[in-house]
Protein backbone atom coordinates (compact mmCIF):
# COMPACT_ATOMS: atom_id res chain seq x y z
CA UNK A 1 0.00 0.00 0.00
CA UNK A 2 1.14 3.45 -0.89
CA UNK A 3 2.15 5.44 2.16
CA UNK A 4 0.72 8.85 2.80
CA UNK A 5 3.75 10.94 1.95
CA UNK A 6 4.16 9.34 -1.47
CA UNK A 7 0.43 9.70 -2.06
CA UNK A 8 0.59 13.38 -1.20
CA UNK A 9 3.66 13.78 -3.37
CA UNK A 10 1.90 12.16 -6.32
CA UNK A 11 -1.17 14.35 -6.21
CA UNK A 12 0.31 17.56 -4.92
CA UNK A 13 0.14 19.14 -8.32
CA UNK A 14 -3.52 18.31 -8.95
CA UNK A 15 -4.45 19.78 -5.59
CA UNK A 16 -2.45 22.93 -6.21
CA UNK A 17 -4.08 23.32 -9.61
CA UNK A 18 -7.53 22.93 -8.12
CA UNK A 19 -6.73 25.37 -5.34
CA UNK A 20 -5.61 27.94 -7.86
CA UNK A 21 -8.72 27.41 -9.95
CA UNK A 22 -10.99 27.74 -6.91
CA UNK A 23 -9.24 30.81 -5.61
CA UNK A 24 -9.75 32.49 -8.98
CA UNK A 25 -13.41 31.49 -9.11
CA UNK A 26 -14.06 32.58 -5.55
CA UNK A 27 -12.67 36.01 -6.33
CA UNK A 28 -15.50 36.65 -8.79
CA UNK A 29 -17.98 39.12 -7.46
CA UNK A 30 -21.32 40.37 -8.56
CA UNK A 31 -20.11 42.93 -11.07
CA UNK A 32 -16.70 41.56 -11.91
CA UNK A 33 -16.41 39.19 -14.82
CA UNK A 34 -14.71 35.91 -14.11
CA UNK A 35 -11.32 35.76 -15.73
CA UNK A 36 -10.25 32.21 -15.18
CA UNK A 37 -8.91 30.14 -18.00
CA UNK A 38 -8.62 27.10 -15.82
CA UNK A 39 -12.33 27.07 -14.95
CA UNK A 40 -13.13 24.43 -17.52
CA UNK A 41 -10.73 22.04 -15.76
CA UNK A 42 -12.82 22.26 -12.62
CA UNK A 43 -15.10 19.24 -13.24
CA UNK A 44 -12.13 16.95 -13.96
CA UNK A 45 -10.14 18.24 -11.01
CA UNK A 46 -13.21 17.88 -8.82
CA UNK A 47 -13.72 14.27 -9.90
CA UNK A 48 -10.05 13.51 -9.23
CA UNK A 49 -10.24 15.12 -5.83
CA UNK A 50 -13.30 13.08 -4.87
CA UNK A 51 -11.42 9.93 -5.82
CA UNK A 52 -8.39 10.99 -3.79
CA UNK A 53 -10.61 11.65 -0.81
CA UNK A 54 -12.21 8.23 -1.08
CA UNK A 55 -8.81 6.57 -1.33
CA UNK A 56 -7.43 8.51 1.62
CA UNK A 57 -10.46 7.56 3.66
CA UNK A 58 -10.29 3.85 2.83
CA UNK A 59 -6.56 3.59 3.40
CA UNK A 60 -6.80 5.30 6.74
CA UNK A 61 -4.56 8.23 5.98
CA UNK A 62 -4.32 10.88 8.64
CA UNK A 63 -7.43 12.83 9.57
CA UNK A 64 -5.69 16.05 8.67
CA UNK A 65 -5.28 14.92 5.08
CA UNK A 66 -8.80 13.51 4.86
CA UNK A 67 -10.28 16.69 6.32
CA UNK A 68 -8.22 18.90 4.04
CA UNK A 69 -9.41 17.01 0.99
CA UNK A 70 -12.99 17.13 2.27
CA UNK A 71 -12.80 20.89 2.72
CA UNK A 72 -11.49 21.26 -0.81
CA UNK A 73 -14.31 19.09 -2.13
CA UNK A 74 -16.81 21.39 -0.45
CA UNK A 75 -15.20 24.42 -2.02
CA UNK A 76 -15.24 22.84 -5.47
CA UNK A 77 -18.81 21.59 -4.99
CA UNK A 78 -19.88 25.11 -4.11
CA UNK A 79 -18.34 26.53 -7.27
CA UNK A 80 -19.73 23.77 -9.48
CA UNK A 81 -23.29 24.10 -8.31
CA UNK A 82 -23.69 27.79 -7.66
CA UNK A 83 -26.03 29.81 -9.81
CA UNK A 84 -24.12 31.25 -12.72
CA UNK A 85 -26.14 33.60 -14.80
CA UNK A 86 -26.65 37.17 -15.64
CA UNK A 87 -28.85 38.40 -12.82
CA UNK A 88 -29.72 41.58 -14.69
CA UNK A 89 -30.98 39.66 -17.72
CA UNK A 90 -32.83 37.34 -15.36
CA UNK A 91 -34.54 40.29 -13.70
CA UNK A 92 -35.53 41.78 -17.03
CA UNK A 93 -36.94 38.45 -18.18
CA UNK A 94 -38.88 38.23 -14.95
CA UNK A 95 -40.44 41.66 -15.30
CA UNK A 96 -40.90 41.22 -19.04
CA UNK A 97 -43.21 38.25 -18.66
CA UNK A 98 -41.84 35.61 -16.32
CA UNK A 99 -43.86 37.06 -13.48
CA UNK A 100 -47.11 37.15 -15.46
CA UNK A 101 -46.54 33.59 -16.64
CA UNK A 102 -45.98 32.47 -13.05
CA UNK A 103 -49.28 34.05 -11.99
CA UNK A 104 -51.17 32.47 -14.92
CA UNK A 105 -49.79 29.10 -13.94
CA UNK A 106 -51.70 29.47 -10.67
CA UNK A 107 -54.79 30.95 -12.30
CA UNK A 108 -57.11 28.83 -10.19
CA UNK A 109 -55.64 29.86 -6.86
CA UNK A 110 -55.40 33.46 -8.09
CA UNK A 111 -59.11 33.29 -8.88
CA UNK A 112 -59.82 32.02 -5.37
CA UNK A 113 -57.69 34.79 -3.85
CA UNK A 114 -59.50 37.42 -5.95
CA UNK A 115 -62.85 35.97 -4.98
CA UNK A 116 -61.92 36.03 -1.30
CA UNK A 117 -60.76 39.62 -1.47
CA UNK A 118 -63.03 41.31 -4.01
CA UNK A 119 -65.99 39.16 -3.03
CA UNK A 120 -65.88 40.18 0.62
CA UNK A 121 -65.09 43.74 -0.41
CA UNK A 122 -68.23 43.83 -2.54
CA UNK A 123 -70.41 42.30 0.15
CA UNK A 124 -68.99 44.45 2.95
CA UNK A 125 -69.19 47.51 0.70
CA UNK A 126 -72.84 46.90 -0.12
CA UNK A 127 -73.77 46.46 3.52
CA UNK A 128 -71.77 49.51 4.58
CA UNK A 129 -73.39 51.60 1.85
CA UNK A 130 -76.84 50.34 2.82
CA UNK A 131 -76.60 51.24 6.47
CA UNK A 132 -74.30 53.55 8.37
CA UNK A 133 -74.73 51.41 11.49
CA UNK A 134 -73.31 48.40 9.71
CA UNK A 135 -70.44 50.54 8.43
CA UNK A 136 -69.66 51.60 11.98
CA UNK A 137 -69.96 48.02 13.17
CA UNK A 138 -67.47 46.82 10.57
CA UNK A 139 -65.00 49.69 10.63
CA UNK A 140 -65.18 50.61 14.26
CA UNK A 141 -66.16 54.07 15.42
CA UNK A 142 -62.72 55.61 15.42
CA UNK A 143 -61.66 54.35 11.97
CA UNK A 144 -64.99 55.44 10.53
CA UNK A 145 -64.50 58.90 11.99
CA UNK A 146 -60.91 59.06 10.73
CA UNK A 147 -61.67 58.16 7.14
CA UNK A 148 -64.63 60.53 7.13
CA UNK A 149 -62.26 63.28 8.23
CA UNK A 150 -59.66 62.26 5.69
CA UNK A 151 -61.91 62.33 2.67
CA UNK A 152 -64.06 65.29 3.77
CA UNK A 153 -64.39 67.18 0.44
CA UNK A 154 -64.07 70.69 1.94
CA UNK A 155 -60.82 70.03 3.71
CA UNK A 156 -59.43 67.29 1.52
CA UNK A 157 -55.71 67.55 0.95
CA UNK A 158 -53.61 64.99 2.65
CA UNK A 159 -50.46 66.94 1.91
CA UNK A 160 -49.70 69.90 4.17
CA UNK A 161 -49.44 73.19 2.29
CA UNK A 162 -45.97 74.22 1.05
CA UNK A 163 -44.53 70.80 1.74
CA UNK A 164 -45.92 68.82 -1.14
CA UNK A 165 -42.60 67.24 -2.17
CA UNK A 166 -41.49 66.21 1.27
CA UNK A 167 -44.93 65.01 2.17
CA UNK A 168 -45.24 62.94 -1.00
CA UNK A 169 -41.88 61.36 -0.37
CA UNK A 170 -42.77 60.58 3.21
CA UNK A 171 -46.00 58.95 2.10
CA UNK A 172 -44.09 57.06 -0.60
CA UNK A 173 -41.86 55.57 2.09
CA UNK A 174 -44.83 54.81 4.27
CA UNK A 175 -46.74 53.06 1.46
CA UNK A 176 -43.67 51.00 0.57
CA UNK A 177 -43.05 49.82 4.10
CA UNK A 178 -46.68 49.28 5.00
CA UNK A 179 -48.15 47.82 1.82
CA UNK A 180 -45.24 45.66 0.67
CA UNK A 181 -44.89 44.48 4.25
CA UNK A 182 -48.54 43.41 4.15
CA UNK A 183 -47.94 41.51 0.88
CA UNK A 184 -45.02 39.62 2.38
CA UNK A 185 -46.93 38.81 5.54
CA UNK A 186 -49.92 37.58 3.56
CA UNK A 187 -47.55 35.18 1.81
CA UNK A 188 -45.71 34.02 4.91
CA UNK A 189 -48.87 33.40 6.91
CA UNK A 190 -49.99 30.96 4.22
CA UNK A 191 -47.67 28.40 5.83
CA UNK A 192 -50.36 27.86 8.49
CA UNK A 193 -52.35 25.61 6.11
CA UNK A 194 -53.32 28.68 4.10
CA UNK A 195 -55.42 30.00 6.97
CA UNK A 196 -53.29 33.11 7.46
CA UNK A 197 -53.54 34.15 3.83
CA UNK A 198 -57.28 33.57 3.73
CA UNK A 199 -57.67 35.55 6.92
CA UNK A 200 -55.67 38.54 5.65
CA UNK A 201 -57.46 38.53 2.29
CA UNK A 202 -60.84 38.53 4.02
CA UNK A 203 -59.77 41.12 6.57
CA UNK A 204 -58.48 43.51 3.91
CA UNK A 205 -61.50 42.86 1.71
CA UNK A 206 -63.91 43.66 4.51
CA UNK A 207 -62.18 46.82 5.71
CA UNK A 208 -61.39 48.25 2.27
CA UNK A 209 -64.83 47.33 0.94
CA UNK A 210 -66.64 48.79 3.94
CA UNK A 211 -64.64 52.02 3.74
CA UNK A 212 -65.35 52.36 0.04
CA UNK A 213 -69.05 51.58 0.47
CA UNK A 214 -69.53 53.94 3.37
CA UNK A 215 -67.64 56.86 1.79
CA UNK A 216 -69.57 56.43 -1.46
CA UNK A 217 -72.87 56.37 0.44
CA UNK A 218 -72.19 59.61 2.28
CA UNK A 219 -71.24 61.30 -0.99
CA UNK A 220 -67.44 61.57 -0.73
CA UNK A 221 -67.18 60.13 -4.22
CA UNK A 222 -64.84 62.70 -5.73
CA UNK A 223 -62.30 62.65 -2.96
CA UNK A 224 -62.30 58.93 -2.24
CA UNK A 225 -62.61 57.41 -5.70
CA UNK A 226 -60.52 60.18 -7.20
CA UNK A 227 -57.74 59.35 -4.77
CA UNK A 228 -57.78 55.56 -4.96
CA UNK A 229 -58.54 55.10 -8.67
CA UNK A 230 -54.95 55.46 -9.85
CA UNK A 231 -53.15 53.04 -7.59
CA UNK A 232 -55.98 50.59 -7.02
CA UNK A 233 -55.01 48.22 -9.83
CA UNK A 234 -51.40 47.41 -8.90
CA UNK A 235 -52.06 47.52 -5.16
CA UNK A 236 -55.11 45.28 -5.05
CA UNK A 237 -53.88 42.87 -7.71
CA UNK A 238 -50.57 42.56 -5.86
CA UNK A 239 -52.42 41.79 -2.65
CA UNK A 240 -54.33 39.01 -4.40
CA UNK A 241 -51.13 37.70 -6.00
CA UNK A 242 -49.30 37.50 -2.70
CA UNK A 243 -52.43 35.87 -1.33
CA UNK A 244 -52.13 33.33 -4.14
CA UNK A 245 -48.52 32.66 -3.12
CA UNK A 246 -49.67 32.12 0.46
CA UNK A 247 -52.45 29.79 -0.67
CA UNK A 248 -49.84 27.76 -2.57
CA UNK A 249 -48.03 27.10 0.72
CA UNK A 250 -51.32 26.09 2.26
CA UNK A 251 -52.21 23.84 -0.66
CA UNK A 252 -48.89 22.01 -0.30
CA UNK A 253 -49.82 21.08 3.26
CA UNK A 254 -53.52 20.42 2.77
CA UNK A 255 -53.43 18.50 -0.49
CA UNK A 256 -49.88 17.58 -1.44
CA UNK A 257 -50.99 15.14 -4.14
CA UNK A 258 -48.70 12.27 -5.07
CA UNK A 259 -45.78 13.49 -3.00
CA UNK A 260 -44.85 13.92 0.61
CA UNK A 261 -45.96 17.10 2.34
CA UNK A 262 -42.35 18.12 2.83
CA UNK A 263 -41.59 17.81 -0.87
CA UNK A 264 -44.84 19.51 -1.87
CA UNK A 265 -44.01 22.40 0.45
CA UNK A 266 -40.54 22.68 -1.06
CA UNK A 267 -41.85 22.79 -4.61
CA UNK A 268 -44.77 25.10 -3.93
CA UNK A 269 -42.61 27.52 -1.97
CA UNK A 270 -40.15 27.55 -4.84
CA UNK A 271 -42.92 28.27 -7.33
CA UNK A 272 -44.42 30.94 -5.08
CA UNK A 273 -41.27 33.08 -4.95
CA UNK A 274 -41.85 34.80 -8.33
CA UNK A 275 -45.37 35.69 -7.21
CA UNK A 276 -44.20 37.23 -3.96
CA UNK A 277 -41.38 39.22 -5.51
CA UNK A 278 -43.60 40.33 -8.40
CA UNK A 279 -46.30 41.39 -5.95
CA UNK A 280 -43.68 43.39 -4.08
CA UNK A 281 -42.63 45.16 -7.27
CA UNK A 282 -46.25 45.89 -8.21
CA UNK A 283 -46.88 47.35 -4.80
CA UNK A 284 -43.79 49.49 -5.25
CA UNK A 285 -45.33 50.86 -8.44
CA UNK A 286 -48.61 51.35 -6.57
CA UNK A 287 -46.81 53.24 -3.80
CA UNK A 288 -45.25 55.56 -6.37
CA UNK A 289 -48.60 56.26 -8.01
CA UNK A 290 -50.29 56.68 -4.65
CA UNK A 291 -47.70 59.16 -3.45
CA UNK A 292 -47.19 61.23 -6.59
CA UNK A 293 -50.30 60.92 -8.73
CA UNK A 294 -53.24 60.12 -6.50
CA UNK A 295 -53.12 63.34 -4.40
CA UNK A 296 -53.08 65.58 -7.47
CA UNK A 297 -56.25 67.54 -7.99
CA UNK A 298 -57.89 66.58 -11.25
CA UNK A 299 -61.53 66.14 -12.09
CA UNK A 300 -63.01 62.80 -11.13
CA UNK A 301 -63.56 61.60 -14.72
CA UNK A 302 -59.87 62.10 -15.53
CA UNK A 303 -58.81 60.30 -12.37
CA UNK A 304 -61.15 57.43 -13.04
CA UNK A 305 -60.13 57.21 -16.69
CA UNK A 306 -56.46 57.02 -15.75
CA UNK A 307 -57.29 54.46 -13.09
CA UNK A 308 -59.16 52.31 -15.59
CA UNK A 309 -56.32 52.62 -18.06
CA UNK A 310 -53.91 51.33 -15.40
CA UNK A 311 -56.29 48.45 -14.70
CA UNK A 312 -56.30 47.59 -18.39
CA UNK A 313 -52.50 47.79 -18.58
CA UNK A 314 -51.97 45.49 -15.61
CA UNK A 315 -54.75 43.18 -16.71
CA UNK A 316 -53.25 42.87 -20.17
CA UNK A 317 -49.81 42.35 -18.67
CA UNK A 318 -51.00 39.52 -16.45
CA UNK A 319 -53.00 37.96 -19.26
CA UNK A 320 -50.60 38.20 -22.17
CA UNK A 321 -47.03 38.95 -21.10
CA UNK A 322 -44.60 36.08 -21.34
CA UNK A 323 -46.76 33.78 -23.40
CA UNK A 324 -44.85 31.31 -25.56
CA UNK A 325 -44.90 32.39 -29.19
CA UNK B 1 -20.16 11.84 0.73
CA UNK B 2 -20.16 15.50 1.69
CA UNK B 3 -20.55 16.07 5.37
CA UNK B 4 -21.42 19.18 7.32
CA UNK B 5 -21.76 20.05 10.95
CA UNK B 6 -25.28 21.44 11.47
CA UNK B 7 -25.46 24.63 13.52
CA UNK B 8 -27.63 24.57 16.63
CA UNK B 9 -30.07 27.13 18.03
CA UNK B 10 -27.58 28.75 20.40
CA UNK B 11 -24.94 29.79 17.88
CA UNK B 12 -27.66 30.81 15.43
CA UNK B 13 -29.24 32.85 18.19
CA UNK B 14 -25.97 34.68 18.72
CA UNK B 15 -25.64 35.30 14.99
CA UNK B 16 -29.19 36.64 14.95
CA UNK B 17 -28.45 39.00 17.82
CA UNK B 18 -25.38 40.30 15.98
CA UNK B 19 -27.47 40.91 12.88
CA UNK B 20 -30.08 42.76 14.93
CA UNK B 21 -27.37 44.93 16.44
CA UNK B 22 -25.80 45.63 13.03
CA UNK B 23 -29.16 46.69 11.61
CA UNK B 24 -29.92 48.84 14.62
CA UNK B 25 -26.54 50.55 14.27
CA UNK B 26 -27.10 51.18 10.56
CA UNK B 27 -30.42 52.82 11.32
CA UNK B 28 -28.87 54.90 14.08
CA UNK B 29 -26.06 55.88 11.76
CA UNK B 30 -28.54 57.29 9.27
CA UNK B 31 -30.36 59.19 12.00
CA UNK B 32 -27.02 60.55 13.15
CA UNK B 33 -25.90 61.55 9.63
CA UNK B 34 -29.10 63.42 8.96
CA UNK B 35 -29.54 64.91 12.40
CA UNK B 36 -27.88 68.17 11.34
CA UNK B 37 -30.39 68.57 8.58
CA UNK B 38 -33.34 68.55 10.92
CA UNK B 39 -33.77 72.28 10.46
CA UNK B 40 -37.38 72.47 9.39
CA UNK B 41 -40.47 70.40 9.10
CA UNK B 42 -40.00 69.72 5.43
CA UNK B 43 -36.56 68.17 5.95
CA UNK B 44 -37.95 66.19 8.83
CA UNK B 45 -40.57 64.66 6.58
CA UNK B 46 -37.95 63.76 3.98
CA UNK B 47 -35.76 62.07 6.56
CA UNK B 48 -38.70 60.28 8.08
CA UNK B 49 -39.49 58.94 4.60
CA UNK B 50 -35.93 57.74 4.11
CA UNK B 51 -35.92 56.11 7.55
CA UNK B 52 -39.13 54.24 6.86
CA UNK B 53 -37.77 52.88 3.59
CA UNK B 54 -34.42 51.93 5.12
CA UNK B 55 -36.16 50.26 8.03
CA UNK B 56 -38.31 48.28 5.61
CA UNK B 57 -35.28 47.19 3.57
CA UNK B 58 -33.38 46.18 6.71
CA UNK B 59 -36.34 44.27 8.07
CA UNK B 60 -37.27 42.34 4.92
CA UNK B 61 -34.37 42.37 2.48
CA UNK B 62 -31.17 42.56 4.53
CA UNK B 63 -31.06 38.86 5.35
CA UNK B 64 -32.41 37.70 1.98
CA UNK B 65 -29.92 39.77 -0.01
CA UNK B 66 -26.91 38.84 2.11
CA UNK B 67 -27.74 35.16 2.12
CA UNK B 68 -28.76 35.11 -1.53
CA UNK B 69 -25.53 36.72 -2.65
CA UNK B 70 -22.98 35.36 -0.18
CA UNK B 71 -24.68 32.50 1.63
CA UNK B 72 -24.47 34.13 5.05
CA UNK B 73 -25.48 37.31 6.86
CA UNK B 74 -22.66 39.23 8.56
CA UNK B 75 -23.77 37.76 11.87
CA UNK B 76 -23.61 34.21 10.52
CA UNK B 77 -20.22 34.90 8.96
CA UNK B 78 -18.93 36.10 12.30
CA UNK B 79 -19.82 32.77 13.88
CA UNK B 80 -18.54 30.76 10.92
CA UNK B 81 -21.99 29.72 9.72
CA UNK B 82 -23.47 29.53 6.26
CA UNK B 83 -26.78 28.48 4.71
CA UNK B 84 -26.82 25.70 2.14
CA UNK B 85 -29.48 23.59 0.50
CA UNK B 86 -30.08 20.09 1.74
CA UNK B 87 -28.25 18.62 -1.25
CA UNK B 88 -25.18 20.64 -0.21
CA UNK B 89 -25.48 23.06 -3.11
CA UNK B 90 -25.07 26.77 -2.43
CA UNK B 91 -28.14 28.72 -1.34
CA UNK B 92 -30.12 30.03 -4.30
CA UNK B 93 -31.83 33.39 -4.45
CA UNK B 94 -35.31 31.93 -4.12
CA UNK B 95 -34.16 29.74 -1.25
CA UNK B 96 -32.94 32.86 0.51
CA UNK B 97 -36.26 34.64 -0.12
CA UNK B 98 -38.35 31.74 1.19
CA UNK B 99 -36.41 31.10 4.37
CA UNK B 100 -36.15 34.77 5.23
CA UNK B 101 -39.68 35.87 4.38
CA UNK B 102 -40.98 33.05 6.54
CA UNK B 103 -39.21 34.70 9.45
CA UNK B 104 -42.53 36.54 9.72
CA UNK B 105 -43.90 33.24 11.07
CA UNK B 106 -40.77 31.87 12.72
CA UNK B 107 -40.40 35.13 14.61
CA UNK B 108 -43.80 34.83 16.26
CA UNK B 109 -44.87 35.68 18.85
CA UNK B 110 -41.63 37.16 20.17
CA UNK B 111 -37.92 36.37 19.89
CA UNK B 112 -38.26 33.66 17.23
CA UNK B 113 -40.18 31.38 19.60
CA UNK B 114 -41.97 29.46 16.85
CA UNK B 115 -38.73 29.00 14.93
CA UNK B 116 -36.94 27.84 18.05
CA UNK B 117 -39.56 25.24 18.89
CA UNK B 118 -39.49 23.99 15.30
CA UNK B 119 -35.68 23.79 15.42
CA UNK B 120 -35.75 21.79 18.63
CA UNK B 121 -38.19 19.29 17.14
CA UNK B 122 -36.33 18.89 13.85
CA UNK B 123 -33.32 16.62 13.72
CA UNK B 124 -31.31 19.11 11.69
CA UNK B 125 -32.29 22.25 13.58
CA UNK B 126 -34.41 23.56 10.71
CA UNK B 127 -36.97 26.25 11.44
CA UNK B 128 -40.14 26.58 9.37
CA UNK B 129 -38.42 28.79 6.82
CA UNK B 130 -35.70 26.19 6.39
CA UNK B 131 -38.25 23.42 5.91
CA UNK B 132 -40.05 25.35 3.19
CA UNK B 133 -36.85 26.41 1.46
CA UNK B 134 -35.05 23.08 1.85
CA UNK B 135 -32.09 24.66 3.60
CA UNK B 136 -29.86 23.97 6.57
CA UNK B 137 -27.52 26.23 8.48
CA UNK B 138 -24.10 24.62 8.80
CA UNK B 139 -20.63 25.46 10.01
CA UNK B 140 -18.31 26.75 7.37
CA UNK B 141 -15.30 24.50 6.87
CA UNK B 142 -12.27 25.49 8.77
CA UNK B 143 -9.30 24.72 6.57
CA UNK B 144 -7.26 22.15 8.44
CA UNK B 145 -3.54 22.45 8.05
CA UNK B 146 -0.73 19.98 8.33
CA UNK B 147 0.98 20.48 11.59
CA UNK B 148 2.88 17.29 12.29
CA UNK B 149 6.11 17.91 14.10
CA UNK B 150 9.11 16.39 12.51
CA UNK B 151 10.23 13.41 14.54
CA UNK B 152 13.89 12.97 15.21
CA UNK B 153 13.90 9.75 13.29
CA UNK B 154 11.38 7.36 11.91
CA UNK B 155 11.17 4.10 13.82
CA UNK B 156 9.17 1.10 12.82
CA UNK B 157 6.07 0.50 14.91
CA UNK B 158 4.81 -2.89 16.03
CA UNK B 159 3.58 -5.03 13.17
CA UNK B 160 0.16 -5.82 14.54
CA UNK B 161 -1.30 -2.35 14.09
CA UNK B 162 -4.73 -2.04 12.52
CA UNK B 163 -5.73 0.78 10.19
CA UNK B 164 -7.38 2.61 13.07
CA UNK B 165 -4.29 2.20 15.27
CA UNK B 166 -2.08 3.71 12.61
CA UNK B 167 -4.49 6.56 12.09
CA UNK B 168 -4.61 7.25 15.83
CA UNK B 169 -0.82 7.37 16.04
CA UNK B 170 -0.55 9.79 13.13
CA UNK B 171 -3.33 11.92 14.61
CA UNK B 172 -1.39 12.04 17.84
CA UNK B 173 1.67 13.37 16.04
CA UNK B 174 -0.32 15.87 14.01
CA UNK B 175 -2.26 17.19 16.96
CA UNK B 176 0.61 17.20 19.41
CA UNK B 177 1.28 20.89 18.84
CA UNK B 178 -2.10 21.57 20.46
CA UNK B 179 -1.22 19.43 23.50
CA UNK B 180 0.94 20.27 26.47
CA UNK B 181 4.10 18.26 27.03
CA UNK B 182 2.55 16.58 30.05
CA UNK B 183 -0.56 15.56 28.15
CA UNK B 184 1.58 14.22 25.30
CA UNK B 185 3.54 12.11 27.76
CA UNK B 186 0.38 10.93 29.43
CA UNK B 187 -1.04 9.75 26.12
CA UNK B 188 2.21 8.23 24.89
CA UNK B 189 2.62 6.31 28.14
CA UNK B 190 -0.51 4.34 27.31
CA UNK B 191 1.50 2.57 24.62
CA UNK B 192 4.71 2.31 26.63
CA UNK B 193 4.52 -1.44 27.06
CA UNK B 194 4.64 -1.86 23.26
CA UNK B 195 7.88 0.08 22.99
CA UNK B 196 11.33 -1.42 22.88
CA UNK B 197 12.95 1.73 24.11
CA UNK B 198 10.85 3.19 26.90
CA UNK B 199 13.08 6.17 27.70
CA UNK B 200 11.12 8.72 25.64
CA UNK B 201 7.65 7.45 24.72
CA UNK B 202 6.60 10.71 23.03
CA UNK B 203 9.55 10.71 20.66
CA UNK B 204 9.08 7.02 19.93
CA UNK B 205 5.42 7.53 19.15
CA UNK B 206 6.21 10.44 16.83
CA UNK B 207 8.86 8.26 15.21
CA UNK B 208 6.20 5.63 14.58
CA UNK B 209 3.94 8.25 13.08
CA UNK B 210 6.69 9.38 10.78
CA UNK B 211 7.31 5.80 9.75
CA UNK B 212 3.61 5.23 9.04
CA UNK B 213 3.37 8.42 7.00
CA UNK B 214 6.51 7.94 5.00
CA UNK B 215 8.21 4.66 5.70
CA UNK B 216 7.20 1.47 3.97
CA UNK B 217 5.00 -0.23 6.49
CA UNK B 218 5.18 -3.98 6.21
CA UNK B 219 4.68 -7.10 8.20
CA UNK B 220 8.37 -7.89 8.26
CA UNK B 221 8.96 -5.41 11.00
CA UNK B 222 10.67 -7.26 13.79
CA UNK B 223 9.82 -4.90 16.60
CA UNK B 224 7.16 -6.03 18.99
Amino acid sequence: MLNQKTFEQQHKQTWAELDECLTALEATRLFRKRKTDSAHHLPTLYANLCQHHAIALSRGYSHTLVDTLHAQINRAHHQLYRYQGNWLARTMRFIGGGFAAAVRKEAKLFGIACLLFFGTALVAGSFAAYSEDIAELILGGRTKFNIEQMYEPNTFDIRPANMEDASSFYMFGFYIANNIGIDFRVFASGIVFGIGSVFFLLLNGVSIGAAAGHLSAIGYVDTFWGFVAGHSAPELLALCISGTAGLMLGRALISPGQQSRALALLRNAQAAVPLVLGAGLMTLVAAFIEAYWSPLEFALPIKVAVGLLIWVVFGAYLLFAGRAK
Amino acid sequence: MLQFAVAGPLVRGWAWIVDVIIRFCLLMLIVFLFSDLLSNQEAELFIAGILIIVQFVLAWLYTSLYEGLTGATPGKKMFGLKVIHENATPLTGSGAVIRNFLRAIDGLPVLNAVGLICMLIDNRFRRIGDLAAGTVVVYQDKRPHHSAEKAAQATSPPASLTKEDRQAIVDFAERSIFLSKDRQLELANLLKHHMKDESDPVATLKGWADWIMGGQYNAQSKDI
